[in-house]
């Protein structure tokens, strides 16, 4: 298969913003396009969730190619849920291999915050079965239900799932384009106010604003797309079946096949955090740990910078934020820096494989890359 | 007081609410009206809830003994293995009660 490279990353600070979604689209390729040293590209691909909802935005493809001054390009926009980032940057690799494009940029972002939280949810939470719309399930009381199964299961104590946000803050600390940059103590987490039991407040990703953006080409270049696995899962929570979510299981097959890479290779990764359990069941997903496992090495300090495996330096989806289009892309982004040994507080030393995992929808749409510094 | 769910003809595999066509296997599945007695599996109740819902929403996941899962709301607090019997109502949503 014909190589892809990142040649180039930008990422707005996250957090809440008064500016319009295309004006940080606009930023962050720029700075990728800088980062890059390119003038140009043959491709712009936006990928975003709730632009019409939320920013009353449309045809962003083609407004953010006219704001770069690459009028003439071809553009196009992917929505695919909370993965709609790592769908473009999918794209944009899949786009580049095939030869048709010599380079692309590929762009996430979102704007939230200006909205009441209850409007939030009711959009975000349209990703849903219809079963679970009409019972008034958002996206956090899935995860709760999946938490309360987890700790059944692996005998894993309530306590344990809040090193997770407190792990993500203190990483957050360290990264300053975070929504949040100050540490918290366990005793806040564990005493936020409830959203859906057992998840408190501190256990779910905040609604941000921002936009990241990389440039994919076929010229090499410091960092390669290793492997992109991309898998789904039936919609409903209530009719899958296994353990753990299996379109990240699939994805993440698929990702160390091309890639030519296991999970024991893997330096450094950024997993979907939108609630504390999903690190604990992405890292058994993408094979870091076996099933039932993974809260024992979060317990044991494996994942924390400076342990094991670091998952999540950035601050993860709860620490650095979550505009839902621009995760995919901001953990690429993330993974191209931590490769580049660019991280600067945060940096894994030595990192030379990097692994991130987007989910979309309730788990049900999951991506997986590879990235590996190029020899 | 039945639930309606279709059933695989050729894998079994059973979903509620029914379908034409098994996401397993792909093959046809038959629609009928089983028993809604079953498990919990997990809880929740949603203390912030989405625009148009009042808070708390208690619901369950339950695994029925006729086989496959659905998920349910409840008027009490539900608890991991309870047994419970799924009633589905006039609008398609699901209720389940402690059994017995």
């Amino acid at each position: 298969m014909p190589a892809a490279y990142i040649s180039g990353v930008g990422q707005t600070p996250f957090g809440k913003s008064e500016r319009p979604l295309l004006a940080m689209l606009t930023e962050a390729s720029a700075l990728a396009l800088k980062d890059s040293g390119a003038d140009a590209v043959d491709a712009v691909i936006v990928g975003t969730q709730t632009a019409e909802d939320l920013s009353g935005a449309s045809n962003l493809g083609t407004k953010l190619a006219d704001a770069l001054g690459l009028s003439g390009a071809a553009a196009w926009r992917v929505e695919n849920s909370s993965a709609s980032g790592s769908a473009a940057l999918e794209s944009a690799v899949h786009a580049v291999r095939s030869g048709a494009y010599g380079s692309v940029l590929a762009v996430g972002g979102e704007r939230m915050a200006h909205m009441p939280t209850p409007v939030v949810s009711r959009v975000l939470g349209r990703v849903l079965a219809d079963t679970e719309i009409a019972l008034g399930m958002t996206m956090p009381s899935l995860g709760a239900m999946v938490a309360r199964m987890y700790m059944h299961a692996h005998g894993m104590p309530r306590e344990t799932l809040a090193l997770v946000p407190v792990k993500a803050h203190l990483n957050g600390s360290r990264n300053p384009l975070a929504h949040f940059q100050k540490p918290v103590t366990l005793e806040k987490a564990l005493t936020s106010p409830m959203v859906a039991d057992p998840l408190r407040l501190f256990d779910i990703a905040p609604i941000s604003d921002g936009a990241a953006a990389a440039v994919v080409r076929a010229a090499p270049a410091q960092v390669e797309v290793a492997g992109v696995g991309h898998g789904t899962d039936r919609v409903a929570l209530a009719d899958r079946r296994g353990e753990g979510l299996r379109a990240t299981q699939i994805a993440a097959r698929a990702a160390y096949a091309q890639s030519g890479v296991g999970p024991r290779d893997v330096n450094v990764a950024e997993l979907h955090d939108a609630f504390s359990i999903l690190e604990i069941v992405d890292s058994e997903d993408v094979g870091f740990f076996p099933r039932g496992e993974g809260w024992r090495a979060l317990e044991r300090g494996e994942t924390q910078l400076g342990g094991r495996l670091p998952v999540n330096p950035s601050g993860g989806l709860k620490a650095r934020g979550h505009p839902v289009g621009a995760t995919g892309i901001a953990q690429a982004a993330e993974l191209v820096w931590q490769l580049r040994g660019e991280a600067g507080a945060r940096q894994v030393d030595g990192a030379r494989v990097g692994l991130s995992q987007n989910i979309g929808g309730f788990g049900c749409n999951n991506l997986v890359v590879v990235l590996r510094r190029a020899s | 007081m039945g639930i309606r769910v279709s059933v695989c003809e050729r894998c079994n595999e059973t979903l509620v609410p029914p379908r034409a066509r098994c996401p397993n296997c792909r093959g046809e599945m038959t629609v009928m009206e089983v028993g809604g007695a079953g498990s919990v599996v997990t809880h929740t109740t949603v203390h912030v809830v989405p625009e148009g819902f009042q808070a708390p929403i208690r619901v369950g996941l339950v695994k029925l003994d006729a086989g496959g899962q659905v998920l349910a709301r409840s008027e009490v607090e539900l608890e991991i293995g309870m047994r419970v019997s799924v009633e589905e109502l006039p609008d398609g949503t699901h209720l389940a009660r402690p059994a017995g």
